[in-house]
């Protein structure tokens, strides 16, 4: 339609001009003296806001019984949803109860011997029990079983603290090989000093994990190994880079320590 | 037929009886039998529907008569006052899809039953005569708010592009914009 064509059409119609004589009279008269009740009229000057919208939903419900069976039924629902959804984030899950009841054990506390604060390692949950493997940032772990409804640790399992895992053979060879060469280390070992047990360097300590409490699992593989060099009743840790075969640094013995402190406090550095 | 000379009544300007209508109930009385038609008919040019446009007028004179102590004539004519206030209250019912301050059920229960429900049919069936201005109106409807105003008031009403900018207290330069895109969009609504 081209908009000349339109605009005649709009211009032209015939339009409704129209009265309803009794609307007009009575809309009069309840204006004038005010029979309209004042809430219409206060309704009036405010419509679309909460009151007009509130007196909508009334209105509404006053209708057939359905709606009302409907707007209870959807309001039951809504509490409901509301109340679960609550409780759910209101409540800390089973492993976070077991690991708090380990963490507050008396048993557990004295047991972990060193400061420090509790560290959970692992929780297991199976029904209403869970295994919670904790320990300090130092020395042995501790395995328990804790009950969560009864809110009690109800068996201990100890185990030391660090597990090295072993590296092979070959790469034990060459790793004494390696730390061997080095003038100092031979130095030591020329004059009665021994190697120990080689273990390997990981990047993080983080990446160590307990699984069933027997074995230390790492990941990524690694790429270093400490020979550790006992002399003169003391530790020096000779880290050795194995794949380009050279010896890295060799970390000075602390006196009054032992080696299994050296070890760890070496692991917790790298 | 109503009287639509708002110039002069009974001997004074309506800017006087405006003044003592702020005051004066029976004052404002007298604007309603000036205004009364048109405010409806208006309503029922943007609604199609006597109902409806019943409920607008009704509203329209409820708020007008409660808020004119606040009126002041030198910022808009009594008679575009109105018609900004009826063109609010259409829009506020399109906005919310027929929640009103005061229905037409309530109305309707106030009012003489009988004689008002007769006429109410005769003006439904009188309005479906106009079956030119239905189906304009049915494309209209179809385009928002804003546009259906000034098409209405331009077209429907014959309402004057300074009238129509002091109805809806846009700028002269803003009806017309609106005036020129609704037409767009009403003939393309029309193809």
């Amino acid at each position: 339609m081209k908009k000349e064509h339109l605009l005649k059409r709009l211009d032209n119609v015939d339009l409704p001009e129209l009265l309803i004589v009794s609307h007009k009279a009575w809309l009069k008269r309840a204006l004038l003296e005010g029979t309209l009740a004042r809430q219409d009229i206060d309704r009036a000057a405010t419509p679309g806001r909460i009151g007009s919208w509130f007196d909508g939903i009334l209105s509404w419900l006053r209708g057939p019984i359905w709606r009302t069976a409907l707007a209870s039924s959807l309001t039951v629902i809504l509490i409901g949803a509301i109340l679960a959804v609550t409780l759910y984030f209101a409540s800390p899950s089973p492993a976070v109860v077991a690991a708090d009841i380990v963490k507050r054990d008396p048993g557990i506390q004295q047991k972990l011997s060193g400061a420090g604060e509790i560290i959970i390692v692992r929780v297991e949950v199976r029904d209403r029990m869970a295994t919670v493997v904790c320990g300090r940032s130092m020395g042995d772990f501790i395995e328990a079983d804790v009950d969560i409804p009864g809110k009690s640790v109800v068996n201990t399992k100890r185990f030391e603290g660090l597990f090295i895992p072993e590296v092979p053979l070959d790469a034990q060879d060459s790793a004494v090989k390696i730390a061997s060469a080095e003038p100092s280390v031979k130095a030591m070992l020329d004059k009665g000093g021994t190697v120990g047990r080689v273990f390997p360097i990981f990047s993080s300590i983080s990446s160590i994990a307990i699984i069933n409490g027997n074995i230390l699992k790492v990941s990524p593989a690694a790429t270093q190994a400490v020979v550790p060099v006992l002399f003169n009743d003391k530790v020096w840790m000779v880290q050795v880079n194995l794949e380009q075969k050279r010896v890295e640094r060799i970390i000075e013995p602390q006196s009054n320590s032992s080696p299994h402190f050296d070890i760890y406090y070496w692991l917790k550095q790298t | 037929m109503i009287k639509r000379d708002t110039a002069l009544v009974s001997g004074q300007s309506e800017e006087e009886l405006v003044k003592r209508a702020q005051h004066n109930r029976g004052a404002f009385g007298e604007l309603y039998e000036i205004h009364y038609q048109r405010i409806f008919n208006y309503a029922l040019k943007r609604t199609a529907s006597v109902p409806l446009s019943l409920d607008v007028t009704s509203v329209t004179f409820l708020k007008a008569m409660n808020q004119i102590g606040k009126y002041r004539w030198r910022d808009i004519p009594f008679a575009a006052w109105l018609y900004r206030i009826a063109s609010n209250e259409i829009n506020d019912h399109y906005r919310k899809e027929g929640r009103r301050g005061v229905s037409i059920d309530r109305i309707s229960e106030l009012a003489d039953t009988t004689d008002f429900a007769d006429e109410i049919n005769q003006a439904e069936e009188e309005l479906s005569k106009h079956e030119e201005f239905l189906l304009l109106h049915k494309k209209l409807s179809e385009l928002p708010s804003m546009y259906q105003e000034v098409i209405v008031l331009k077209f429907f009403e014959k309402k004057k592009i300074k009238d129509i900018v002091k109805i809806l207290g846009k700028k002269e330069g803003t009806i017309k914009s609106l005036l020129h895109r609704g037409i767009e969009k009403l003939r393309e609504k029309m193809q």
